[in-house]
């Protein structure tokens, strides 16, 4: 826990988003329009990289239905806002995940990176670490990333049974406000590490789901090292 | 006014160029094929109206807001800031500025005063290369009536004479940093200290703007998100034990048992067949004797 900060994870208010991006749709076609009638100036000319935007402009496209521009009123409203912008607040944190088919029942901390920018995990195979700048449980979109060690001086850990988790296997996680949210296995992979694909498991865009994280495979006595990651994949009970 | 306002927009415009070229990976900051725009209003008492290419596009613009990010198609767009009744964009107060935007880059075009007091206004480039796990970013912008700064992070200068309109990037821990801008070389606050939070993934940037004669210095914030990168690798082993014991601890306890339990197997044999060798050796000794 070397890098244990105040702020936690940024979300962005997707929904928010896209409906700002829906009607900008509008403001775009109207700037489209005119800036076509507009032709750069020759020193920026000069400047300019080939941009195949700039060299065709978008075609014309008619503009309010054919209402008089001389009314000094924004044609489309753009979003203002005091200039005070915030991260989003982090959303709760896990605390808990059960895997009852496998005993697996364990308590969740969160997690940064340690100075090799890799996830930090506690010492211990019997605390799970929750990746603190990703989502949560509750978190609009993307993969809930929970990891723990296969094993630590002083045993194997739980999580080394996840490998033997099955498709269709129930996981429950519990979060700091004390919801409780359903999992169902869909992937149980091993896989070299240099072969993870960690913009994947760590991705914060994509469909809500949990990823349960350990090692596996050989473990290397020179480099402390297992040779892979088990990585378990489950989304949200329906 | 003009003329530093063009001036501004041409070296931006170069910056632009340079970003877009260290680009790898555009940002959901912007779109492959499109530029962000946000447009901050930094001359302190005034509403103004911000025209684009002709059309009025922000209407009654108050000092301190933010307006966007809009998405627009790269290319160049002339902006002129007029007074709020103006009826059309033929008196600007700043510009006309011609403004160059490239396809996956974020811009801030901000309205604000030169060191002297004079309303300009400078296109910013927003860094959106990707942070770090675990790290955000920090932009500060000097775009206030007032001489070169110091930006100072707890009590220390992290930034040193910061001019107007220029900006330092800095890249941090995730966290929240105790901020204050000071004159250049000294360390007596004329703004702040403020509490700015640098979220993991974050470009946030702070801008000191107003005026330091009229007292109206003021802090603004703007965020621009998504340039969050992966934790390099999960290290989830520490011992090495789960490499010999396929699923469980059971198991793990079981193999070990098993292996004492052949140990001592083995052993209990070998004392036996000893026992038995010489049991054997010792019939025949006293079958020789009887014999």
């Amino acid at each position: 826990m070397t890098l244990r900060t105040h702020a936690g994870p940024a979300h962005p208010a997707r929904g928010a988003r896209a409906g700002l991006r829906t009607f900008l749709g509008a403001v775009l076609v109207t700037a489209a329009v005119v800036a076509g009638c507009s032709p750069p100036s020759g020193d920026e000319a000069a400047d300019a990289p080939a941009s195949p935007s700039a060299a065709t402009p978008p075609a014309p496209a008619p503009l309010r239905g054919g209402a008089g521009a001389a009314s000094p009123s924004p044609a489309t409203s753009v979003p203002v806002r005091p200039a005070r912008d915030v991260p989003e607040p982090a959303p709760p944190a896990p605390t808990r995940v059960v895997v009852a088919d496998l005993g697996i029942d364990l308590p969740v901390e969160p997690a940064g990176v340690d100075p090799d920018g890799r996830m930090a995990l506690p010492g211990s195979g019997d605390v799970a670490a929750w990746y603190r700048f990703g989502p949560a449980p509750a978190s609009p979109a993307g993969a809930t990333v929970v990891a723990a060690h296969v094993d630590d001086p002083d045993g194997v850990g739980p999580f080394a049974r996840l490998a033997e988790a099955a498709e269709g296997t129930s996981v429950e996680v519990v979060d700091a406000t004390g919801t409780s949210f359903t999992y169902t296995v869909t992937d149980v992979r091993s896989i070299a590490k240099p072969e993870v694909p960690l913009d994947e498991l760590f991705d914060r865009d994509g469909e809500r789901r949990l990823v349960l994280v350990t090692c596996g495979g050989r473990w290397d006595p020179d480099r402390r090292s297992y040779s892979d990651n088990v990585v378990v994949t489950a989304t949200p009970e329906q | 006014m003009h003329r530093t306002a063009r001036r501004s927009v041409a070296i931006a415009g170069a910056t632009s160029l340079v970003a877009l070229g260290a680009l790898a990976l555009p940002a959901q900051a912007a779109t492959d094929d499109g530029a962000s725009l946000s447009v901050l209003h930094g001359v302190p008492d005034t509403p103004v109206d911000v025209w684009v290419d002709g059309e009025l596009t922000l209407d009654d613009f108050q000092p301190g807001d933010l307006a966007g990010p809009l998405d627009l198609p790269a290319g160049s767009y002339s902006v002129a800031i007029t007074a709020p009744d103006a009826a059309d964009a033929s008196e600007p107060v700043i510009g006309p500025v011609d403004l160059r935007l490239d396809a996956g880059t974020s811009y801030t075009a901000v309205a604000h005063l030169d060191a002297a007091g004079a309303p300009t206004a400078t296109l910013f480039t927003n860094s959106t290369e990707p942070t770090a796990a675990g790290a955000g970013r920090l932009t500060v912008r000097h775009v206030a009536a007032a001489p070169a700064v110091d930006v100072l992070a707890g009590g220390e200068a992290v930034v040193t004479s910061l001019e107007n309109p220029k900006e330092a990037v800095l890249d941090l821990p995730a966290g929240t940093v105790s901020a204050s801008v000071a004159a250049a070389g000294t360390t007596e606050p004329v703004l702040g200290p403020a509490d700015v939070t640098v979220a993991e993934g974050v470009n946030t940037i702070a801008y000191a703007w107003g005026s330091l004669e009229d007292g109206t210095l003021a802090l603004a914030t703007q965020t621009v998100e998504g340039l969050h990168s992966a934790p390099s690798g999960v290290p989830a082993g520490l011992s090495g034990l789960a490499a010999e014991s396929p699923s469980s601890t059971a198991t793990g306890v079981a193999i070990t048992v098993g292996a004492s339990l052949v140990a001592l197997l083995v052993v209990a044999a070998s004392v036996m067949a000893a026992r038995s060798w010489r049991e054997q050796h010792a019939h025949a000794g006293r079958d020789d004797r009887s014999a």
